[in-house]
């Protein structure tokens, strides 16, 4: 489990093809100067959403390691053989799994990742609205039962919480007493 | 000498375990005198703690490598400021600074305490020292940094690199306060359930406390955004990595404790919402430390792997269930507000609507970090989130923040009515026009196209208006002020102080936003070669040799200039140090307030008379933004927390404790 990234990485050792040995940071930036202003944009693209195989939370476009620069070649490669962005993620999805990618793809038990917070992004408005509902309707109520907009209910609660209070009040009273009993 | 230490920190153990035994027995039976002793038990292992930490930076300056911790961690080579930070350079270390600031505050806080809370203080002083007595002994056993080495070796391994930066000083400290500030909060939260009720001084002591804890996550965020910044090489300070992940969840749950305060504090409401987020806050301050330090999720900050995961986790477990039954518990008792809220158009429910987003906001984080163990479970692959996932949440989150915050800011408590009328709204939406074109033309936003140029549109816009709204709505509020607008900022420090670290989110936000239009290309240069890039002509002057104290640096500088007028010499170098092998990257730096140029030396060739050298040229807008942003919300914070009172002071009333005039006037 814990060497699943060695055996990825090895994995790349092995399967890495005769034209990316030579990948190094000054002949790509050459390759890369010679494309066209959109393939550079697709370049860079595709090579944000493949991660580093060596590295953490980087990117193959961000990191300059060894594997990445081979990555980032083959993806340039491919982009000058006119293959699109999909046709290139499929192909590292294909040879290195999953795990090549930085995002989890959309479906599967993996939408949950994307669902999730998505959720939670429009509950949050939608509980404000839901509360202001409530509240209007509450107030409908109590004006449909001869109340002025609703005074008269929050009297009541005032009323409800101030036993409470003076119930709480008396309850460390009590023990404050017992205590004092206790002591003497 | 490593021998005192352990014991040290042992007799630190023994005291704060009386400690706490002796603050339950104080709450239980009413003891003043016991709290006393219990009191006396946290500043005694804090003075202990410090004498093990004076003797670990004693070891680490006198080189005394019959130290498992110095052998490790610093060589004879190591200069004098880094000998100084290698005491928290690695896992054994930070975590005894972490003590050492946690027993700092909980002795503050025994020390600080009002009288109109000394019916909490044993409580309080329970939960600190049961908190103190668990990493003490986690420092005795699983993570000791006082580890006889023998034999003594000649020379130490030496410090990691990566951590000999001058930020490096501040950083972690300045993070270590912030997470173990957050612990005073969640004792008061923890007393006040204990207790049954939240009483009057709780608030202020929270507050305070909370605050002081946040500006200084925020200042240790920034601190490490900087750091990677400037030594990681890959033109980015922030990568949404594990441990930058864990930094940002508990400040994203201090912040929302901060503002269900200012509810608490206005209008007696969302009071038990304060308690979970100061449980949360703390909890998560210790869950980073958990997942990073057990190494079960990979991270370029994560220490080597240690039995201390293990331990960790069953704390937090602890920690999860004691929290839950606590609060399912106790929570009936905390009584609801007295003044009744509204919702839809007023302050609080902003305020409310603020609490969703930064709850979205740490679920998403926490999904991305944890999602490794979750998938790996779950679906048998182990599947890294990294930065496209929380990129593609974060303009929605951030947009969102700015609404909340805006429009919560110019909304008044309890009403739909607007500060000092529609005038400051009106002249807002107005001016903002102005200004956002202003700032995207200065910012050249058309460079960019598709999805990026809109969002940065709509950003600029909104960060644009937000920023005036703020303004103006303040100002509305400052002219009214009877005693003239002038002295309204020196009677309200803290709405100072919150205006401050607003427009500070919000001017991050739009730092953020330049993101989207760096632009980066490599050129290989001989020696005095040009090259035009980006409207700048950066000129080759070949390679030199530094040293600075035990590095060696290659360096590689270029003359820049913009349209024939020099500008700079920005120099990217790489670093030999003397324990490692390869080369290491010194980022060259020029910048304006709206671009940084940010220039990392890829390959040189030093042996040929050519010296050609290959240089990636990074250009980053509103980098600048985002440092600038870190002055406004730190300084905020500061300002807020002069503005916060200490609550009631005074000479303690003899007698047992838990019956003083707090409780029996409490409430008619």
């Amino acid at each position: 489990m814990k060497n699943h990234p060695l055996l990825i990485v090895l994995l790349l050792l092995l399967l890495g093809s005769a034209s990316l040995e030579a990948a190094d940071i000054r002949s790509f930036a050459e390759e890369f100067a010679k494309l066209s202003e959109t393939e550079r944009g697709e370049v860079r693209e595709v090579a944000n959403e493949l991660r580093c195989p060596t590295c953490t939370g980087l990117s193959v476009l961000e990191s300059d390691a060894p594997f990445s620069l081979q990555m980032r070649t083959a993806v340039l490669e491919k982009v000058r053989e006119k293959r699109s962005k999909e046709e290139i993620l499929s192909f590292f999805v294909e040879r290195y799994g999953l795990w090549i990618l930085r995002e989890p793809p959309r479906e599967g038990f993996h939408l949950l990742a994307w669902l999730l917070p998505c959720g939670l992004l429009i509950s949050g408005p939608g509980v404000l609205v839901y509360l202001r509902f409530r509240e209007r309707r509450r107030q409908r109520r109590m004006a449909a039962a001869g109340g002025k907009s609703g005074r008269n209910e929050l009297l009541g609660r005032r009323e409800l919480m101030d036993t409470m209070h003076q119930a709480l009040a008396e309850r460390r009273r009590l023990r404050a007493q017992q205590q004092t009993e206790e002591r003497s | 000498m490593a021998d005192y230490g352990f014991f040290l920190i042992l007799l630190a153990m023994l005291a704060t375990s009386y400690g706490a035994l002796a603050a339950l027995g104080a709450s239980w039976f009413g003891q003043r005198r016991l709290y006393y002793s219990a009191k006396v038990a946290a500043i005694a292992a804090t003075v202990l703690v410090w004498a093990a930490a004076l003797l670990l930076w004693y070891m680490l300056f006198s080189r005394d490598y019959s130290d498992g911790y110095v052998v490790n961690n610093s060589s004879d080579d190591l200069p004098l400021l880094y000998t100084f930070t290698a005491f928290w350079s690695a896992l054994e270390g930070s975590h005894l600074l972490w003590t050492l600031f946690l027993a700092t505050f909980s002795a503050l806080a025994h020390l600080a305490a009002t009288r109109d809370n000394e019916h909490l203080m044993p409580y309080v002083s329970a939960t600190l020292q049961l908190i103190l007595a668990w990493m003490f002994f986690l420092a005795v056993t699983a993570s000791n940094p006082f580890m006889q080495h023998f034999p003594a070796a000649a020379q130490g391994l030496g410090m990691n690199v990566l951590l000999q930066n001058p930020y490096m000083a501040f950083h972690p400290p300045s993070l270590f306060i912030g997470y173990t500030a957050l612990a005073i909060p969640f004792a008061f939260s923890v007393a006040a359930l204990a207790y049954g009720d939240i009483t009057e001084g709780w608030l202020s002591s929270v507050r305070r406390w909370t605050l002081f804890a946040w500006t200084f996550l925020t200042l240790g965020i920034f601190l490490g955004g900087r750091w990677a910044y400037v030594v990681l090489g890959w033109s980015g300070y922030w990568a949404w990595d594990p441990v930058e992940n864990s930094s940002l969840v508990p400040w994203i749950f201090a912040t929302a404790l901060l503002h269900t305060l200012v509810v608490h504090h206005r209008l007696g409401q969302l009071k038990r919402m304060s308690l979970i987020n100061s449980f949360l806050a703390f909890f998560f301050s210790y869950f980073g430390t958990f997942i990073t330090r057990s190494g079960i999720i990979g991270s370029v900050h994560a220490f080597a792997q240690s039995s201390v995961g293990a331990y960790y986790l069953v704390y937090l477990a602890v920690l999860v269930l004691g929290c839950m039954v606590l609060y399912h518990w106790r929570s009936p008792s905390i009584l609801p507000g007295e003044k009744n809220k509204v919702w839809g158009w007023s302050k609080e429910s902003f305020m409310l609507l603020g609490q969703f987003l930064l709850l979205t906001f740490a679920v998403i984080i926490f999904i991305g970090t944890v999602y490794p163990i979750v998938s790996e479970a779950l679906t048998g692959v182990r599947f890294n989130i990294q930065a496209p996932y929380f990129n593609s949440f974060a303009p929605f989150v951030g947009f969102g923040f700015i609404v909340a915050i805006s429009i919560g800011n110019m909304l008044r408590f309890r009403s739909g009515r607007l500060e000092g009328g529609r005038r400051p709204l009106i002249a807002a939406l107005l001016l903002a026009l102005p200004f956002a074109l202003f700032l995207g033309y200065w910012g050249e936003i058309w460079r960019s196209r598709g999805f990026a140029l809109g969002m940065q549109v709509l950003g600029t816009f909104l960060c644009a208006a937000a920023l005036l709204m703020l303004s103006f709505s303040l100002a509305a509020k400052a002219r009214r002020y009877p005693l003239g607008w002038w002295r309204y900022g020196r009677d309200h420090l803290r709405i100072l102080g919150a205006y401050a670290a607003h427009l500070g989110v919000i001017i991050a936000i739009f730092g953020f936003l330049g993101n989207y239009r760096g632009l980066e290309q490599t050129i290989t240069l001989k020696k005095g070669e040009q090259a035009e890039l980006f409207g700048f002509v950066f000129e080759s002057q070949g390679i030199t040799t530094a040293t600075r104290d035990n590095v060696q640096l290659f360096q590689a500088p270029f003359a820049v200039s913009r349209d024939g007028v020099p500008l700079a010499v920005v120099v990217p170098a790489r670093s030999k140090y003397p324990t490692k092998a390869e080369l290491l990257h010194e980022v060259g730096l020029w910048g304006s307030l709206w671009n940084d140029l940010y220039l990392v030396l890829a390959e040189f060739d030093f042996d040929s008379p050519e010296h050609t050298v290959t240089v990636q040229i990074h250009v980053n807008p509103t980098v600048r933004v985002v440092w600038l942003s870190a002055f406004f919300m730190v300084g905020g914070g500061l300002l807020a927390l002069l503005g916060t009172p200490r609550g009631l002071s005074g000479k303690r009333r003899r007698g047992r404790l838990g019956v003083g005039p707090a409780l029996v006037e409490l409430r008619p």
